[in-house]
């Protein structure tokens, strides 16, 4: 008997369609003998063999009774030593091994889908899902794309529906998580994943053609894979397009007498005995024809088995066991059929076993993404984990680097599913919730979901949160998605979230908690492209200026109308919007808030040039002379003499004795320079950030030649100067100090200080440089200050111990304890925050000046 | 569990390299032998003291494979500490620290603490990449070194522990805002500070970004 393994074994090792009727016949005997002596099967593939029957067994013996649990059964077992014995093979040879061509050809796995679809018994779809999880998540060989493979997968792809929720929901999205690892392992398999043939390619005739070059680009192998010797993994495998499509097959068939052969004259071949039958039954699918279920078991007790296998090859010409079986299987799947509400459920039999069942309707052409599609349905899972795992999922697909993948995840439903649950999300948090506690709520989407969930921080912390991670996920996603698809989704958040949510809530009763929630939003996008479809929602996208009290952009007008109401909260809310939108450095968005107005320089007064020598340009020239030969002229290219006027003494002294002594609070006076360090830093990375922004060098005129010689040009600047809804609005908030909160003067200087640390020589001279000549009419930061400072000095001293007040306040204002409610004076707090503004406005100046020259 | 802190660790380092088996050891004391790869990202968590403190670590083992690299660079965003772990018998897994380093000081909050990890030290005869050239990696970029082993789980203890040592010691020094929980530190619930407000409190916000004016 051993001799006769001994022989067996080199038959087995590989197996080649001209030795396979030796090979197989001789795993008979081979069996057969194991059977008699119970000894265990000696080589892998008899071993696996052994299993495959064992398991198969189980159905031959509960062909009526079918509904012990997995777990109860002997089912699992069998699948985790067939696992073992596939793995092992890799390991030991390398190249593909017997077991897995047996599995390859012989199509175990697409009776493992039909029994998971079928939930035969109760469990198998687990127990089968986790079997391919791990064998191909583990397996080192490309194996996606064979079709003896991929079609099973996509049947179990198309049952895996996380809507309504499914109690093996967990190991469903596993399962999908593992495709998506292979589909980005392997790119050139996403046909696969991507498009759903089953459905298209049996339903369609027409596209036969189409679908049959589809696969042959499918069935490609990457030459360092491939093995010229082995058939199966041939570039095309001639088999492979049957299951897509049974009457290819029979045209192939009769083409390739070879493997007609094959399947007539090998006894353990389990697709040729139902497959006559098929033959009768014309349009039977593959799946089911190809059914090892037609064999009865040689295994299941040894005194039987050698009868039962003596019946087995006597009834091979017969079909009658073999299509109990088959019936029997079709019975459960048309019970499956009728009690799953799963649209995608069994695509492939209802349009192969009757043409009329596959209603249009039912099967919507509503993407191709199978994949895709599968990992959506689970986003509103009520389990942490699988959400996260479908957000994975999703993500590794966006990512994945093939053009028309891209494309098609990008007219896919992802980026509307994915809006709408942002949408959902937003509208989920109750609106009781208190604006201030928005500003501390910092999450991200993959590492707080466990956190989160258990929160109880603030009334509605939960939906808060949950509306964050997923504004995270979305920020991140489009991080990492290729551009079409990044674009896509940015664009439809802003059309579907933004525009069509945030937008009309800007004016409803809640407006505090939604500017709150916005300016959030802001603040924690980091996807460039998502920023700039932000920027168009908050904007617009016309670049043009806007004419005064002529509003183009609802969402910006809406904003500083907000600003100007009687609720303070809702003003400071809404100035820190705009400090959040000032932060990003968006082009766009300092273009359309500010530069765009100055970018004419209308302010600057021509006429005055002359008598008050303070243009950068005369003093420059001065300068100049000074220093020739002592100064390095190769930096004058790169620096900027409008940040670096020679008069920076005077326009620091400007700032700094705006505030008259007796109002100023802090005791080193002039001293700025404790101011220097944080600024010097800030001033460098808003260097690197707008680097990019081309933005001029230098302050000069637009159209400087032709008004050079021409002197009284007053009328140059044909239209009057208006600086736009966003400086007129700051600069009102400015005149304005003396009567407005702390908190509402502190939003407004932080604006201001944003604005004037730019690098941009219009907005810095026109806010920072004092001595500029304006035309006459025109408001300016030093202007609005100095009137501040008359109201202020006409007021303050009218208050009694009115030099106490304001050194508590001060103390009150900046010490870092808060301390007991004291008497608030909003006079008091105004200078105090006027004189550090002046102080902040002075450093700046210095820093700007320092870094030009 | 009541906790002074939780700190949120990842897990990153090529494929194989032995992250899920360090994690696996650390909060099970098991050892894995076959390589399950990780699909995905995993989650665990334990408990530990420092200072007589009870600290709660969160840690995500992610995916080393190449084509997860998506996944797994999205959540570097909002961890207080990293395990770069290679293979100290695949040099390979060394060269490649490069590469994850500059992806997560790019994805990563700068205070991120950074523990690299030369793993599989029991497999010394076998040994590529010298315990000096890991010394040397993490010196020219500023990391804490260790060597362990997930299976005999010589240093695993350590490899976490000081990792949550050197956070812990940020925070004392100020450099991680406590409040801010994209650093990926959280206060225990019975901790938490009184509630940031007054006008200090506004004010501070103010001056992160405007420069200091208090
Ligand atoms: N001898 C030895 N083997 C180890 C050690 N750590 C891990 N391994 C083995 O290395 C292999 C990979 O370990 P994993 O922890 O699964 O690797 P991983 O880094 O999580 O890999 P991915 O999940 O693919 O990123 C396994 O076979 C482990 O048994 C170790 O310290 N010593
Ligand atoms: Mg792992």
């Amino acid at each position: 008997m051993s001799r006769e393994y001994a022989d067996e074994n080199k038959g087995c090792a590989r197996v080649y369609p001209c030795e396979r009727v030796n090979m197989i016949s001789g795993i008979q005997i081979a069996l057969k003998n194991a059977i008699d002596v119970i000894a265990p099967p000696v080589t892998p593939l008899q071993d696996f063999i052994y299993h495959w029957k064992q398991l198969m067994n189980f159905y031959v013996s509960h062909l009526t009774d079918c509904k012990v649990p997995v777990q109860n059964t002997s089912i699992p077992r069998h699948l985790d030593v067939l696992l073992d014995i596939l793995l092992q093979e890799e390991k030991e040879e390398n190249e593909p091994g017997p077991c897995l061509e047996y599995l390859l050809q012989h199509k175990l796995l697409d009776l493992l889908a039909t029994l998971a679809s079928a939930e035969t018994p109760p469990g198998m779809r687990t127990v089968c899902l986790a079997f391919l999880r791990k064998f191909l998540g583990r397996s080192i060989y490309p194996l996606l794309h064979h079709t003896s493979i991929y079609a099973p997968i996509q049947r179990l792809v198309a049952l895996c529906n996380g809507n309504p929720p499914s109690p093996i929901e967990a190991e469903e999205i596993q399962f999908l998580l593992t495709i998506c690892y292979l589909a980005c392992k392997y790119p050139h398999v996403t046909n696969i994943i991507n498009d759903a043939p089953i459905v298209q390619a049996v339903s369609n005739p027409t596209k036969k053609d189409n679908e049959r070059t589809e696969i042959q680009r499918v069935t490609y192998v990457p030459t360092r894979k491939r093995i010229n010797s082995n058939p199966l993994f041939e570039p095309l495998d001639t088999q492979a397009i049957t299951l897509i499509n049974p009457n290819l097959f029979d045209k192939e068939r009769r083409k390739l007498p070879r493997s007609n052969h094959v399947f007539k004259t090998t006894v353990s071949d389990p697709g040729h005995l139902s497959r006559r039958s098929n033959e009768s039954v014309s349009s039977r699918e593959e799946s089911v024809s190809s059914s090892p279920l037609a064999q009865k078991s040689v295994c299941d007790s040894p005194l039987l088995n050698t009868k039962s296998s003596e019946q087995w090859e006597e009834k091979d010409g017969g079909d009658s066991s073999g299509n109990k079986i088959d019936e029997h299987l079709q019975n459960l799947r048309d019970l499956r059929l009728d009690t799953d509400c799963n649209a995608y459920e069994d695509a492939g039999y209802v349009a192969s076993d009757n043409q009329s069942l596959k209603s249009p309707n039912k099967m919507p052409e509503k993407s191709k993404c199978l994949l895709l599609d599968a990992l959506l349905s689970y986003l509103n899972s009520a389990d942490n984990t699988v959400r996260i795992r479908a957000c994975e999922g999703i993500m590794a697909l966006a990512s994945l680097k093939d053009p028309s993948f891209a494309q098609t995840t990008a007219r896919s439903e992802l980026p509307s599913i994915v809006s709408t649950r942002l949408e959902n999300l937003f509208n989920a948090i109750p609106a009781h919730v208190d604006h201030l506690d928005i500003y501390n709520v910092d999450v991200t989407w993959g590492l707080d979901s466990p956190l989160w969930t258990q929160e109880k921080k603030f009334p509605g912390c939960r939906q808060v949160a949950a509306f964050f991670m997923w504004y995270d996920y979305c920020d991140r996603l489009i991080r990492e998605a290729q551009m079409e698809l990044a674009e896509t989704l940015a664009r439809t958040i802003r059309v579907v979230f933004f525009e069509r949510i945030v937008t009309p809530a800007l004016a409803d009763h809640h407006v505090i908690l939604i500017t709150a929630l916005v300016a959030k939003c802001l603040k924690v996008t980091t996807s460039s492209i998502l920023c700039t479809e932000v920027s168009y929602w908050l904007v617009g996208q016309d670049r043009d200026p806007e004419i005064p009290n002529v509003w183009t952009s609802p969402v910006l007008h809406r904003l500083i109308e907000n600003c100007f109401t009687d609720s303070n909260d809702l003003t400071v809310e809404t100035l820190k919007l705009f400090e959040e939108a000032l932060d990003k450095r968006n082009e766009h968005i300092l273009h359309c808030l500010v530069l765009i107005y100055l970018s004419t320089r209308a302010y600057y007064d021509n006429t005055a040039a002359d008598s008050a020598i303070t243009s950068w340009s005369d003093e420059e020239d001065e300068r100049e002379k000074d220093k020739k030969g002592t100064l390095d002229l190769s930096y004058e290219q790169n620096y900027s003499r409008t940040l670096a006027p020679s008069n920076i003494h005077r326009v620091i002294n400007c700032f700094l004795s705006l505030m008259p002594r007796y109002l100023q609070t802090d005791p080193d006076v002039n001293n700025f320079d404790k101011y220097m360090p944080a600024w010097e830093q800030q001033y460098t990375s808003a260097l690197s950030d707008c680097a990019l922004m081309a933005w001029p060098l230098e302050a000069v005129m637009v159209d400087d030649s032709a008004s050079s010689d021409s002197r009284p040009e007053a009328d140059h600047c044909s239209g009057r100067f208006y600086m736009g809804p966003f400086l007129s609005m700051l600069f009102d908030k400015i005149s304005n100090m003396p009567r407005q909160t702390y908190e509402i003067n502190l939003e407004v200087m932080g604006l201001i200080l944003r604005l004037a640390l730019l690098p941009h020589p219009y907005l810095h001279e026109f806010l920072l440089n004092p001595l500029l000549p304006l035309i006459p009419g025109t408001k300016s930061l030093f202007l609005c200050l100095q009137k501040v400072v008359k109201q202020l000095v006409s007021e303050i001293p009218k208050t009694p111990e009115n030099k106490i007040m304001l050194a508590e306040t001060r103390q009150r204002l900046l010490s870092s304890c808060p301390q007991e409610e004291e008497k608030e004076d909003i006079l008091c707090e105004s200078a105090v925050v006027t004189e550090e503004l002046c102080k902040e406005l002075a450093g700046i100046a210095y820093v700007k000046y320092h870094h030009s020259v | 569990m009541s906790y002074a802190y939780l700190f949120k660790y990842i897990i990153i380092g090529d494929t194989g390299v032995g992250k899920s088996c360090l994690l696996l050891q650390f909060t099970d004391k098991r050892f894995q032998p076959v390589h399950d790869l990780t699909i995905g990202v995993e989650f665990g968590a334990r408990m530990i003291t420092i200072d007589s403190k009870q600290i709660k670590l969160q840690i995500w083992d992610t995916a080393g494979q190449e084509a997860f690299r998506s996944i797994t660079r999205s959540y570097y965003r909002g961890a207080a500490g990293a395990l770069l772990v290679y293979d100290i018998t695949r040099r390979e897994t060394f060269n490649h620290l490069t590469t994850w380093l500059e992806d997560a000081r790019q994805h990563s909050n700068s205070n991120m603490v950074i523990m690299l990890i030369g793993n599989k030290s029991d497999l010394d005869s076998r040994r590529e990449v010298r315990r000096e050239e890991g010394e040397a990696f993490a010196r020219e970029h500023g990391l804490v070194f260790m060597e362990t082993s997930a299976k005999t789980a010589a240093n695993v203890e350590e490899a976490f522990i000081n990792t949550a040592k050197e956070i812990y010691e940020k925070i004392q020094e100020g450099v991680f805002d406590i409040n801010n929980e994209a650093n990926g530190i959280k206060i225990g619930p019975q901790h938490s500070p009184t509630s940031p407000g007054g006008l200090a409190g506004t004010g501070g916000q103010g001056s992160a970004q405007g420069g200091g004016c208090c």
